[in-house]
């Protein structure tokens, strides 16, 4: 039977049924007869129907699975007064929020009054109260004085309607008087300034956190109060987080749904991106929308916004950025915009509009990008770096289209491939100065980085748009975003697009430019295997390059791209003899192949020189290594990245001979020029800035070091997802942090930052067990000092255990342990 | 905000919500195989009620999804218990919904798809009643609002769609 057959049988029969069914059952049978006028079928259906009739209601599916509306999120039970909840009495309801009910407590030792929060029963889900103890216990540590301290925290069970409730509770800092941050600019009638500055204020408070790895999550006019003196006070941090078990990576999408929509970033609304310090940059943007009375679309353009200095429009717009990428970095970079502002400084913030009319440029000229794609990408890591390399690197492009038109001619007429020669010379060099153009304003406005990940991902998406039917072109052009990419950190989006290289070279016929191509897509990827530590993987890229190239042995540049990516195999791998051999070897390759003063060989001898003075006995190998730094400063420029870590690695060997004055100066001139090309997230920028705050530690600035130390912690810890090794690595910086903040007489950060990372856990390898232990010994250093000689000792005592069990007492922490209880008892 | 949401990413993010508040209040809360969804929707709607005040204006489609996702979702629960205990090598386990009042029959829950599944096909309309009278358990006031039609029509509409379910299940073949 056909569906609509169906419908329209099931049509009738319902209709009969309904004008039969509330007849008397005498009487339907009658009434069957006559409306179903001797169609049997027909009478069947509906007789079986009214069988089944039971009136307007009975058992079945009487009772709903659930009952939505009577779900309406009323206050279900209230806790009388004079409840204990911990240690705290209740005295009266303050009132009701959308998390639950707050409470105005008292606590008998010691003597204080507290604003206790009550979460709704709802929330307190077995993983959410896991959690939110452990939250609690980082939020209780944050002390600051525009944030409510946490006192203390519980879960109280109590019996309602029946139900066995748990409700998660936690009291904090009662504001006195307090009013949330929007009325009490109203009410005072608060001019812009003041406005601006409390604004100031309460994100710099919101960055205090951040430092310490706390994100609010809910940032609201309702979570800022102010009190009576005027002070902001900022409350329920990182509760959204505590309580919302979805935090959990799996479920982030249900995650993004806890917040106040009307103050979520978008990343944080969509579930799609990280919910990092920017979710909070936004909602701070949000607020001092909020704060100067300005309607709340966040995109309102200056002339909307006629009265408002151009200034803060700038703020508003980098605050409340679409992208994180493009907002203020942190909640103190925006702090610092409005002070200036204030000032009535020059704000960082650059105009919105310009954003725009760029990426307008860039559209409009994506044809011309896409065109000379391979050549112009190829020279944007070199624009980036330095425009003094641009005229070079044109010459060069010139050089290799000419080469190219040469090839072509031999194959096809001369005349016409000489034409599409100089077309596509025209083509390419327009392009290049739109590029060159573009890159200067860009940088003038925003500094660097943003503008060469906004060129490639642009490219990127419009190769992927656009299906060309010439794979070789494909394939180079994907490899060399990936090498932009990979340049500029972004190590995924650069995996993707060496992926995509070799996937456009699948199964095309091998001649030689295909199989140098191939060859250079997989030296590509080894380079990012290497530089996610998958060795072995690495390794096989190079073996399938070499394979490759077995059988283009006249293909020498091929040749020597595989060399490099061996030498740099070895050197990471800490092979440094095998390393030392095969940059020898690549050095005297390119010096003929390309020749003695080129880009390439200038790159080779920098290799080798690293690898001098890490392998043993190898003479002037700290010469070898100065002299090709001076080489590449000239060749590629002080600015390119192989000269800054080039300077790096002669940093390193000035460590190892304990030159530390020379190795700090050559690694804050480096660090500094690193990051602002290629900003503080690079990877390589992280292990530069912690060589520098090492070397800073070395010359006793430990406050230097420390400042350092903390900030590099931050960026560790927001990376998503966390790089290899990254756990030690932050175990690390914080013991770094501890070291330098007791040194420099910060005590109270010292035991703090290394306070939160105590119990052993179970997956430990040895040398994250260790470290772990190190930092223990660390935190109990800071409180010996504080005179917490109590907490020291049994910190000790426990780690001297732990360390003889796992190690045996001859391990050098373990003597270290049982040195410093020494110490802590002759200290007395 | 940006761009609005279109009305099909809205809905889509109710329904996800709904579904995996559910299915992980079904894992955690549930040892055995009787249903609280009372708990579980009531999270959802504070969670959405956060998630955007306009949107809940829309009350109406708010109830006609959670009404679906619940029936989904204890449908889901349902299969995956049955394949886990045939699995495990015992005989498959009904899911049934227990709280019927005393004097009839459990409904099994995958019997019941089964049957609203051939109602869809023939009367899309009453498959709408029971999800907001019987998954969402809404009174037939607050259907007729959500729905834009009379009381009337829908205690007319909910009465064929037991009757013709009741008949359905009786006979375990084409209801009609």
């Amino acid at each position: 039977m056909s569906t609509d057959r169906a419908t329209s049988d099931w049509t009738r029969v319902r209709a009969l049924y309904e004008q039969l069914c509330d007849l008397p059952a005498a009487e339907r049978e009658a009434a069957l007869t006559r409306v179903c006028d001797g169609d049997a079928e027909l009478r069947a259906a509906v007789e079986k129907l009214l069988a089944h009739d039971s009136g307007e209601g009975d058992s079945f599916l009487g009772a709903p699975v659930a009952r939505l509306t009577n779900l309406a999120p009323t206050e279900t039970f209230e806790l009388a007064k004079g409840t204990e909840i911990g240690a705290f009495r209740i005295v009266r309801r303050l009132g009701q929020g959308g998390m639950g009910a707050v409470y105005e407590a008292e606590q008998q030792n010691p003597q204080r009054r507290v604003a206790l929060k009550v979460l709704r029963p709802e929330l307190a889900t077995a993983e959410a109260l896991r959690r939110f103890d452990i939250e609690v216990e980082s939020l209780a540590r944050m002390q600051h004085p525009d944030i409510a301290r946490v006192h203390a925290a519980g879960i109280h069970a109590i019996e309602a309607q029946g139900l066995h409730l748990r409700l998660p509770w936690y009291a904090m800092e009662l504001v006195a008087e307090a009013r949330d941050l929007v009325s009490h600019a109203r009410e005072q009638e608060l001019d812009r300034a003041q406005r601006l500055g409390l604004l100031a204020r309460v994100a710099e408070a919101v960055h205090h956190a951040h430092l310490r790895g706390i994100v609010h999550r809910d940032l609201k006019p309702a979570n800022v109060l102010v009190d009576e003196s005027g002070a902001p006070k900022v409350i329920d941090f990182g509760i959204a987080r505590a309580i919302d078990q979805s935090a959990r990576p799996e479920t982030t999408r249900t995650g993004a749904l806890l917040g106040t929509p009307r103050y979520m970033a978008p990343e944080q609304k969509s579930g799609s991106g990280d919910v990092d310090a920017r979710c909070d940059v936004w909602a701070l943007g949000c607020m001092l929308r909020e704060l100067l009375e300005l309607p709340s679309a966040p995109r309102a353009t200056s002339s909307a916004n006629a009265s408002l200095p151009r200034e803060l429009d700038w703020i508003l717009a980098r605050a409340c950025a679409e992208l994180p990428a493009e907002r203020y970095g942190s909640a103190l970079a925006l702090a610092e915009d409005l002070r200036r502002c204030l000032r009535g400084d020059a704000v960082l913030a650059a105009p919105p509009s310009f954003v725009y009319e760029w990426a307008k440029l860039l559209k409009r000229h994506r044809t011309a990008f896409l065109g000379a794609a391979t050549v112009l990408i190829a020279l944007g890591a070199g624009l980036l770096i330095t425009l003094d390399a641009l005229q070079r690197e044109r010459e060069t492009s010139e050089q290799l289209s000419r080469s190219r038109a040469e090839s072509e001619a031999r194959r096809t007429a001369a005349e016409s491939a000489t034409a599409r020669a100089e077309q596509e010379l025209t083509l390419r060099t327009s392009t290049l100065d739109l590029f060159k153009r573009t890159i200067v304003t860009a940088r003038s406005r925003f500094g660097a980085g943003l503008t060469l990940s906004q060129v490639v991902s642009e490219l990127g998406a419009e190769l992927e748009r656009s299906p060309v039917d010439q794979p070789l072109a494909v394939g180079a052009s994907w490899t060399y975003l990936a090498e932009v990419a990979l340049a500029n950190g972004n190590l995924a989006e650069a995996e993707r697009m060496q992926r995509s290289a070799l996937e456009a070279l699948e199964g095309v016929t091998l001649d030689e430019q295909v199989r140098h191509e191939r060859a250079l897509g997989l030296c590509g990827l080894a380079d990012l295997y290497r530089q996610t530590r998958r060795f072995e993987e690495c390794a096989q890229a190079i073996a399938a390059a070499r394979a490759l190239a077995a059988d283009a042995p006249q293909d020498e540049r091929l040749q020597s791209s595989i060399l490099r990516r061996e030498v740099l195999l070895a050197l990471q791998q800490g092979r440094f003899e095998t390393a030392f051999a095969s940059a020898d070897e690549n050095v005297a390759l390119r010096e003929r192949v390309f020749g003695p003063a080129e880009p390439e060989t200038v790159e080779a001898r920098l290799d080798r020189g690293v690898a001098a003075t890490n392998a043993p006995d190898v003479p002037h190998a700290l010469d070898m290594l100065e002299e090709a730094c001076e080489e590449a400063e000239q060749v590629l420029g002080p600015l390119h990245q192989s000269t800054l870590i080039g300077k790096n690695n002669l940093a390193g060997a000035l460590a190892k001979r304990e030159e530390w004055p020379r190795c700090a100066a050559i690694l804050e001139e480096t660090a500094e020029a690193f990051v602002k090309l290629y900003g503080a997230e690079h990877p390589s920028a992280q292990a530069l800035r912690s060589n520098l705050a090492n070397a800073w530690t070395m010359l006793d600035r430990w406050a230097d070091a420390g400042a350092l130390f903390e900030e590099l912690l931050v960026i560790a810890e927001r990376r998503s997802p966390p790089p290899p090794g990254a756990a030690l690595e932050l175990l690390e910086l914080r013991r770094m942090v501890s070291i330098s903040k007791r040194r420099s007489g910060d005590l109270a950060r010292a035991v703090e930052v290394v306070a939160g990372i105590c119990p052993f856990e179970e997956r430990d390898d040895e040398a994250q067990f260790a470290k772990r232990c190190a930092c223990r010994i660390e935190c109990a250093r800071a409180l010996a000092l504080q005179g917490d000689k109590d907490g020291a000792r049994g910190l000790l005592e426990e780690t001297r255990d732990a360390l003889i069990a796992r190690f045996g007492a001859e391990h050098s922490l373990a003597a270290t342990a049982i040195r410093e209880l020494a110490a802590l008892e002759a200290r007395g | 905000m940006t761009t609005p949401p279109s009305p099909e990413q809205l809905s889509r993010t109710i329904y996800d919500a709904l579904h995996s508040l559910a299915e992980r209040l079904l894992v955690e809360q549930r040892k055995d195989h009787t249903l609280q969804p009372t708990a579980l929707v009531h999270e959802a709607y504070l969670r959405l009620q956060r998630l955007d005040g306009e949107l809940w204006g829309e009350r109406g489609r708010f109830f006609a999804v959670a009404g679906k996702a619940m029936r989904s979702v204890l449908v889901d629960h349902a299969r995956r218990r049955g394949a886990q205990k045939r699995g495990g090598g015992a005989s498959a386990v009904q899911t049934v919904f227990e709280d019927t009042p005393s004097g009839s029959d459990p409904v099994d829950v995958l019997d019941l798809e089964e049957a609203l599944v051939d109602l869809e096909k023939i009367d899309e309309g009453l498959v709408r009643v029971v999800e907001l009278l019987f998954f969402a358990g809404l009174t037939a006031a607050e259907a007729a609002e959500v729905l834009g039609v009379s009381e009337r029509t829908v205690k007319r509409d909910w009465r064929t769609a037991r009757t013709w379910l009741k008949a359905r299940l009786d006979s375990g073949a084409s209801g009609t």
